[in-house]
């Protein structure tokens, strides 16, 4: 897969669900659509800045959805990133509680035919906030649950990467930092819970 | 709960993640309401470490992109505004519509046509108001003087001396 030239939506969908050559698609996306997108964002009130984090987010939502195959190729891949997006930055604007008109302008841009990513987006946004905990792990806790269950790299595979002395070591690092993860999302769900 | 159970659990994700046909620990979940709680946590949490895992791809992503415009020779990436787009668009519509109607004007224009709008043929004639008076006034010019010739046309009321030389005073 060349990222450099057009690809069409179905290889490009096929190379994501087989997790083949993942990163080369996430470039490909940058490379395609990350000016359009961008262009949309701050045309709806956001900054660059804004417009670069809202397109990362789309981009992960997208390969999300399209690995869990809930994207049916009912739109081209175009329209279904302009429709995430603008969940995306809906749901931001919410957030920073900016004016009504705006949101109302905003919700009036909707397409109607486009396939509606909000569901999606919304379940998405719970996963975002766990992300958080991921970071209150130490970094070799990090690496080895990714390489893990990110990467599916095998124990001998992750021994490569990390200096432990052998697969044994690898493999109750990789529990206790399971363990210790679990236990963080298991408190902040019920916090939440507290919280509704 | 003991950590063993735990463990076994987290084997048993595992095998599964695996081998999505390898069958997940039912028999925990039927008969123990907190191992089922777990189960589900452990499903979420492997779903937090995948998210992390791709948000981190994207990242890269991200600067690697950014490298490649810096290189391009622009620091950021270019992002127009759709305003913007949409004046390039109307120039653009603008510029068509104007070309292709200098086009349509100079492939029908030609030498003959601009001729034909434009200007009308006509004769070039010698003769100037009343052939008959002209004579009689120079016959008369000659016998009587020019004059007396011109008095006499005025009298007779013939034509006004004026016709002939616009300077002539008008009272004559």
């Amino acid at each position: 897969m060349n990222g450099g030239t057009n690809l069409p939506d179905d290889e490009l969908i096929e190379a994501i669900q087989e997790s083949r050559q993942t990163d080369r698609a996430i470039l490909y996306l940058y490379r395609q659509y990350s000016e359009y997108v961008s262009s949309f964002i701050m045309h709806y009130g956001g900054s660059r800045q804004d417009a670069e984090d809202v397109f990362q987010e789309t981009v992960v939502a997208f390969v999300d959805i399209t690995k869990s195959g809930k994207f049916k190729r009912e739109s081209s891949i175009k329209t279904f990133l302009s429709s995430i997006a603008r969940n995306i930055w809906l749901n931001e604007l919410k957030k920073r509680e900016r004016s009504d008109a705006r949101e109302k302008i905003f919700e009036s841009a909707r397409d109607e035919k486009e396939m509606d990513v909000s569901q999606f987006i919304t379940e998405r946004e719970l996963k975002q906030q766990l992300r958080s905990l991921l970071y209150k792990l130490d970094e070799s806790c990090r690496k080895i649950l990714t390489l893990f269950y990110y990467d599916n790299l095998s124990m001998k595979e992750i021994l490569a990467h990390l200096p432990y002395e052998n697969e044994q070591v690898v493999r109750n690092k990789k529990y206790k930092c399971l363990q210790q993860l679990t236990l963080l999302v298991k408190n902040d769900l019920l916090v939440s819970r507290q919280v509704r | 709960m003991p950590l063993g159970k735990e463990e076994i659990l987290i084997d048993c994700l595992d095998s599964t993640l695996l081998d999505p046909a390898s069958p997940a620990p039912a028999e925990f979940r039927q008969h123990d309401p907190e191992m089922a709680d777990l189960w589900r946590t452990l499903l979420m949490t492997v779903e937090i470490v995948r998210e992390a895992g791709l948000n981190e791809r994207v990242r890269a992503a991200r600067n690697q992109f950014a490298r490649e415009k810096a290189i391009a020779g622009k620091s950021r990436p270019v992002v127009r505004s759709l305003n913007y787009r949409s004046a390039l668009r109307i120039a653009a519509a603008i510029l068509l519509v104007a070309g292709a109607s200098i086009l349509y004007k100079y492939n029908s224009t030609s030498p003959g046509s601009n001729f034909s709008k434009y200007y009308e043929g006509y004769d070039l004639g010698t003769r100037r108001g009343q052939a008959g008076m002209r004579s009689w006034y120079r016959h008369t010019g000659k016998k009587i003087g020019l004059p007396l010739s011109t008095w006499k046309m005025n009298r007779k009321k013939m034509i006004k001396m004026h016709c002939f030389f616009p300077a002539w005073p008008i009272w004559n």
